[in-house]
């Protein structure tokens, strides 16, 4: 066929370019739905608590994934500074992902329980005020706006209507209970979405806060919502070598009944710790 | 006189494309206003001032949407309407359906803009606006197919210009990409949620946001240039063959090149190696392009020395293929293990939109203001300033960010004699504090060159409305004395 063929006909040639531009994407896009091995078999990964996922609400709202990447590469610095690379898993209920594109800051796929939440919230407020060098923006309006928790089910609705598996059946939840086991489960179930979120709050809230204003609840609701929960996924490959700075246990379930909270962050001590 | 000049606007709707040229600077100004702040930020945090809507976080969208979807989007649609017209020699179709996409685009840009200030994302990079807008700014490209399509059927002419390839893949390449990729559950008004998850949903993403750069910000730009470089150079393309070659295998390659913005993670290696091979065949159409641009010259290169509008065109295609060499480089695994997450890439993105995408625009709008308003632009000279400051802005911008990303690279992975490693994090942001300073003021620069720019436009403007009353008056007085 002659160019002279298409050039002299729109409709050839809107057509052909249909064709030519959809080859990429079909042959790279569609595959990576259909490939089992494409998101690798993780122990302890589990959706988002209501809590947590106000606070990912928060995260992204913010455009924290313009600055920091929740993506860990496998080279020996960053297993280094960050912990272990990050497997596909991890995201599995990121909608949208946060991997981010570029690091101002460091990354913070790992960095949940690294520092203590008072650490967190200093750092929030005023990041120069724990880190001179830091070039972070304050964010202290973060501290007393109020939390909007009345749509959190509706959220969850979402989420679920993407394949998020949130339960509103009772056999939903069965499957969840057998999957995640029960604390998680009953924190998955959208009916309780609301006293989830406030139950996960109350409890998580270490002694430190427990002292200061109700403001602190609030905080506490985002601090404790920092970068996702599961610290270290061992794989049922076992190669899970965890970084030195990531000597955290991995989370089988969720711990809210205990003193520690999901992320490990009210578990360490750790302010003002140098970050590699 | 009055009549010569009325000719042309009833041959042609010159109206809409005088809209979105004006359009294109007021975005250019703002968009580019923006990132000089954000840009100030990072060298200056307190500059954050502690204001929502005034942190990096949230501008940072701000910026970038009004100077892709702003700027190049209106400079797109002001060279796209004149130059089908041109090429097609019929008039715009559907004057109203292109009425609404000004209204509609501009519309959607200012929303959008407006959105993120408040917090109102959907956390995708470059595909920001929430669903309404991704509704609205959908109708607005149905429309301006519809209107391009058929303004192609109406030609008097049997050929469809190289120009307008270009234009239509792009049209239906954003089309497609702007579809998958903003695909989501919505909760309210104001908030949604990803149909795609993690490791698919990134994918989707970088499909879509290395083609918004392939297709946005190359493919349109080069049908752009395959019109105003001829034109002004007032010579034929190089090459017709080498047009055709590079036309179908830049818009076929361009869409395997995504998964590129994923090395190393947890996106299987073969689609990242399939992207990464992709993107380096993809050097061949990409420089395909620059040669026949730049070829076109050949044999009136003097020109270079007397007309300053062909130094911009010359210049911006010569960035097009500095960008277009980078990038496979910055596309292979290993460099990328350096350059990912760096002002690296930073400095990449913008050697293309300043050097490329910005410059190819002005001097296409220097080309385009005189036949649009009918009179010759109020400076050369100005034109003469606005290219010197954009060069140097892009230069101290570019080497800036080499020297900021390559810098934070390799101390990044550098270690001690014991094994440790060298820096900390926080090291390596101290370090970037000196580039974050230039960068900001080569920004500036290109600001500047800008203002410059809208001076000699509105001096331009101002004497053609100036020219117009008097050709008005006169005729007035004539009509009374008879």
């Amino acid at each position: 066929m002659r160019h002279e063929h298409i050039e002299t006909n729109s409709g050839l040639m809107l057509l052909l370019i249909l064709v030519v531009i959809s080859i990429g994407g079909l042959v790279e896009i569609v595959p990576l739905f259909y490939i089992n091995e494409t998101i690798e078999k993780v122990d302890g990964v589990r959706p988002y608590t209501p809590l947590e996922l106000r606070g990912r609400d928060i995260y992204v709202r913010e455009g924290c994934y313009l600055c920091h990447s929740q993506q860990i590469r496998p080279f020996r610095d960053e297993w280094l500074r960050y912990g272990h690379y990050s497997l596909a898993a991890e995201s599995q209920y990121d909608h949208p992902f946060q991997w981010g594109s570029k690091r101002t800051g460091p990354d913070l796929a790992r960095l949940g329980g690294k520092y203590s939440n008072q650490w967190h919230v200093q750092h929030l407020k005023a990041p120069r005020s724990v880190v001179p060098q830091s070039i972070m923006p304050n964010y202290p309006w973060l501290l007393n706006t109020e939390l909007d928790t009345s749509d959190v089910a509706d959220r969850m609705r979402a989420l679920r209507a993407t394949g998020v598996p949130y339960s509103v059946t009772q056999a939903e939840y069965e499957a969840n209970v057998k999957k995640f086991g029960e604390a998680v489960a009953v924190q998955l179930d959208i009916s309780k979405a609301r006293d989830s979120l406030f139950n996960q709050t109350a409890s998580g809230i270490s002694t430190v806060f427990q002292a200061r204003s109700p403001r602190w609840k609030r905080w506490s609701l985002i601090c404790r919502c920092w970068g996702p929960w599961w610290t270290s996924p061992s794989t049922t490959k076992a190669i899970s070598p965890r970084s030195v700075n990531n000597q955290r246990p991995p989370s089988g379930g969720l711990d809210g009944a205990s003193d520690r909270c999901p992320t490990g962050c009210c578990g360490s001590p750790a302010w003002k710790t140098p970050s590699l | 006189m009055a009549q010569s000049s009325a000719l042309p606007a009833e041959q042609y709707n010159y109206d809409i494309v005088r809209k979105f040229t004006i359009m294109a600077m007021v975005w250019a100004v703002l968009g580019m206003s923006v990132g000089v702040y954000i840009a100030s930020e990072l060298a200056w945090p307190f500059l954050n001032f502690d204001i929502p809507q005034l942190t990096f976080g949230r501008l940072r969208p701000v910026h970038t949407t009004l100077v892709i979807f702003g700027f190049g989007g209106s400079a797109l649609f002001a060279t796209s309407y004149y130059v089908v017209q041109r090429t097609c020699q019929a008039r715009l179709a559907f004057p109203w359906v292109a009425e609404f996409t000004f209204w509609g685009w501009t519309g959607g840009v200012a929303l959008g803009a407006l959105s993120y200030v408040s917090g109102i994302t959907q956390g995708r990079e470059y595909a920001e606006f929430e669903w309404p807008l991704d509704i609205a700014i959908t109708l607005v490209w149905v429309s301006y197919f519809a209107v391009y399509v058929e303004t192609i059927r109406r030609r008097s002419q049997p050929h469809i210009y190289v120009a307008n390839w270009f234009y239509l893949a792009f049209i239906v390449a954003v089309a497609l990409l702007h579809i998958f990729n903003n695909l989501a559950v919505p909760i309210s008004l104001t908030k949604s949620y990803s149909l795609f998850s993690g490791v698919q949903d990134a994918m989707t993403q970088w499909w879509y946001g290395h083609n918004a750069v392939g297709f946005f910000l190359t493919a349109a730009f080069l049908g752009m240039m395959y019109y105003f470089v001829p034109k002004q150079a007032g010579r034929p393309v190089y090459s017709y063959r080498l047009s055709i070659i590079h036309f179908w295998a830049l818009i076929f390659l361009y869409m395997w090149a995504g998964g590129h913005h994923l090395h190393w993670t947890s996106l299987p290696d073969w689609v990242s190696t399939l992207a990464a091979t992709f993107s380096i065949i993809l050097l061949m159409p990409s420089w395909g392009g620059m040669i026949n641009g730049i070829m076109t010259l050949s044999g009136a290169w003097d020109k270079l020395r007397s007309d300053p509008i062909m130094l911009f065109l010359i210049t911006s295609l010569s960035f097009y293929g500095m960008s277009t060499f980078e990038g496979p480089l910055m596309s292979l695994k290993s460099v990328n293990a350096l350059s990912h997450y760096t002002d690296w890439t930073i400095g990449h993105v913008h050697s293309g939109a300043l050097g490329w995408v910005a410059l190819v625009s002005f001097g296409s709008f220097y080309h385009l203001i005189p036949r649009l308003w009918e009179k010759k632009m109020y400076s050369q000279t100005l034109i003469y300033v606005h290219f010197w400051l954009a060069t140097i802005g892009i230069v101290l911008y570019i080497t800036s960010m080499w020297v900021a990303g390559i810098g934070q690279g390799l101390m990044l992975r550098s270690f001690d004699d014991y094994g440790n490693l060298a820096y900390t994090f926080i090291e390596t942001v101290e370090f970037m504090h000196t580039p974050y300073v230039w960068r900001a003021l080569g920004g500036a620069f290109f600001v500047s060159g800008v203002l410059v720019m809208v001076y000699n436009m509105a001096m331009t403007l101002r004497a053609a409305r100036r020219e117009q009353a008097d050709v008005e008056a006169k005729l007035a007085a004539k009509l009374a004395k008879a």
